[in-house]
């Protein structure tokens, strides 16, 4: 049931990352809707196969980031809030963001020049999609 | 606590030597079986005999209690709800079980034997006290065993028994008493041969005794 | 607070060419704990002195709150040990040695056997001197799990292993911390196992504890700076810098005591962070042990 979440080993982010990047996917999609109670924290420590610190650290910024609330006693369950699909894809599409940011650091460019190659490839999708 | 964790090491141990115990019941049978038959067939049988207890003695203590430490199945006992004087207890008590069963039986049978056969009575103080030097033989080689792990101490038991065996046999056939009444109808105590029976009980228990207080005292197992 | 399922403190046990020193460490239920060091450094002696195996010279060791050695029958009531130089009777069948457990812990759970019979695919009427490595290693687990013990103590428990093999073990092992009073103790070479399966981590070396802390501080922590140092700029050496590495204008940094701040106190010395990278758990292994022998010599 909860083997929907995968580790790869091959991704060098770290773990937590990655379970708490799927689980706001499957939100973002609307997989899990709000008010759907998350696996405890054991039983997804077990599915995924990752240490339970690990899946404690994921809900935990999870909740810090507002995309999940923890009710003492009661279990974690997806946050009510209307817009947490568009949040959530907007937090997505920062991360990515980010990371290409990186990448054009490391080849040396500006911000500007960066600014400009991201420029180039939303027109190119913008192209596609008229063209679909 | 449905069955003492002691009992259930004794049996498992015995199950595991389960052939050795019979293997030797049935070669001392059969070595007693020739003996009437003649006088050359009573020698070969008798030796034979004796071989077979000193052959069981070894096989005993070397895979029993040598061969568990040193392929490391003592971890797997140890692993247990045993402490290490529960472990030690029972292998006293189930190596001790396996050869003294088969002794008792054995030594039974010889007496049986030479009693309904034309074989002298007279020889029995004489077996007797061999048979008394092998179950002493093996509580000192078994005590050995417990104490250290070291082959060149075994080697030295298992060579020092096996040879003295061989003293043992003229030094007794050349006691006045035995060579005075071993031919005769009627087995004979004297206080000599009673003398080295005692001898006998005494240092088996003490061997056996010392290595259990040694192995009481000791913390280091692997 | 309840309490732990293993604690040592100021362990101690001295042989002629090996001293196992001042050894801390602590498991509370429903963690696993990864135990990793060198060949030698000592992690089967700290285990076999847990499992009262090897009698310690000084300090205390409590496992499930019994001292040991005094109770220790007392404590493997509730432990399944496995190491991987035990064996099991080689003529004996795996079945026998199924029926000879199950007589003595009566939590043994014959389900739970079976279906680990199946999952490891192992055939019990089958003699143990028969089984290959990995065949033997999945059964000595197999009677370790099936006891459902409270706290499990693994020597070694995938080495030798195939992947598949090794995967299904460790999920087995997952499934032990399902219920959080029970509670796991491996030892391991292999980091990426303790990597991904571990809540803390300890580590050893030539006789000492040279670390132990929560993985995720672990991996938080330790990093890798690249460093563009300009000619005629001294590179600073903050705290928790545990090696520079410096080759003309390049230096590479190891620090085990990583913030966001770090950046700017090289950034403002003059020098450029070109990259912060993480460190696997076994670069942090290495690096912890060698910079750990370095001090000692000094």
């Amino acid at each position: 049931m909860h083997s929907e979440l995968l580790i790869s080993q091959a991704d060098r982010r770290p773990m937590y990352l990655q379970i708490m990047e799927q689980i706001r996917h499957r939100i973002a999609v609307g997989d899990w809707q709000p008010g759907r109670e998350l696996p405890s924290i054991r039983a997804l420590a077990v599915a995924v196969q990752v240490s339970v610190i690990t899946v404690k650290r994921a809900y935990l910024e999870l909740e810090r980031d507002g995309v999940i609330v923890t009710r003492q006693g009661k279990g974690s369950f997806v946050a009510d809030s209307a817009d947490l699909s568009t949040q959530l894809r907007l937090n997505e599409l920062d991360e990515h963001l980010s990371a290409a940011a990186d990448i054009g650091r490391q080849l040396g460019l500006t911000a500007d020049e960066i600014g400009l190659r991201l420029f180039e490839a939303a027109k190119k999708t913008e192209k596609t999609r008229d063209e679909k | 606590m449905s069955r003492s964790i002691v009992g259930q090491l004794i049996l498992k141990d015995l199950y595991l030597v389960r052939w050795m115990i019979a293997g030797s019941l049935v070669a001392g049978a059969a070595a007693l079986a020739i003996m009437p038959l003649s006088p050359v067939s009573a020698y070969v049988g008798g030796v034979s005999f004796i071989c077979v207890l000193v052959i069981l003695n070894i096989i005993l203590v070397m895979g029993a209690v040598v061969q568990e430490k040193k392929d490391k199945v003592l971890l797997f006992v140890l692993s247990l709800p045993v402490s290490t004087s529960q472990y030690v207890a029972a292998k006293v008590l189930s190596n001790a079980i396996a050869f003294v069963v088969p002794w008792v039986v054995l030594t039974v049978a010889a007496i049986v034997v030479i009693d309904m056969s034309q074989i002298p009575n007279g020889i029995l103080p004489f077996l007797i006290t061999v048979l008394g030097y092998l179950l002493c033989y093996y509580c000192v080689l078994l005590a050995v065993a417990l104490i250290t792990d070291s082959t060149a101490w075994h080697s030295t038991v298992i060579t020092v028994g096996n040879v003295s065996v061989n003293f043992l046999i003229p030094f007794l056939l050349g006691l006045a008493s035995v060579a005075r009444h071993r031919e005769g109808p009627t087995a004979v105590w004297t206080a000599d041969i009673a003398a080295i029976l005692g001898i006998e009980i005494a240092a088996g228990a003490a061997a056996l005794g010392l290595a259990v207080y040694l192995c009481s005292r000791r913390t280091d197992f692997v | 607070m309840t309490e732990p399922v293993i604690e040592l403190e100021g362990v101690e046990k001295s042989y002629r060419f090996f001293q196992l020193s001042d050894v801390r460490l602590r498991l509370d239920a429903g963690q696993i704990m990864g135990f990793v060091g060198p060949n030698g450094a000592g992690k089967s002696t700290t285990i076999r002195i847990l499992m009262a195996m090897i009698g310690q010279d000084r300090g205390t060791v409590r496992v499930l709150g019994h001292p040991l050695p005094r109770e220790q029958a007392a404590a493997k009531r509730h432990i399944g040990f496995v190491s991987e130089d035990m064996r099991l009777y080689g003529p004996a069948t795996l079945a026998w040695h199924i029926r000879f457990v199950a007589s003595i812990y009566p939590g043994w759970d014959a389900a739970y056997a079976s279906a680990l019979l199946h999952r490891f695919n192992l055939h019990p009427e089958q003699a143990i001197k028969l089984l290959s490595h990995g065949e033997r290693v999945k059964a000595t687990l197999l009677l370790a799990l099936a006891r459902r013990p409270r706290l499990l103590v693994l020597d070694e428990p995938t080495t030798g292993l195939d992947p598949v093999a090794r995967h299904e073990v460790l999920a087995e092992l997952m499934d032990v911390v399902r219920d959080e009073r029970r509670a796991i103790l491996f030892s391991s070479h292999n980091t990426q196992d303790i990597e991904q399966i571990s809540d803390q981590i300890t580590f050893i070396d030539r006789g000492r504890i040279i670390d132990s802390s929560d993985k995720e501080t672990f991996l938080d922590r330790w990093r890798r700076l690249h460093l563009d140092v300009p000619p005629g700029v001294t590179p600073p050496a903050p705290d928790g810098v545990i090696e520079t590495t410096a080759s003309g204008r390049i230096a590479v940094v190891t620090t085990k005591a990583y913030t966001p701040e770090l950046d700017g106190v090289y950034e403002r010395a003059g020098v450029t962070v070109r990259e912060v990278q993480r460190m696997t758990l076994e670069e942090i292994f290495v690096a912890n042990v060698m910079s750990n022998r370095r001090e000692k010599v000094t």
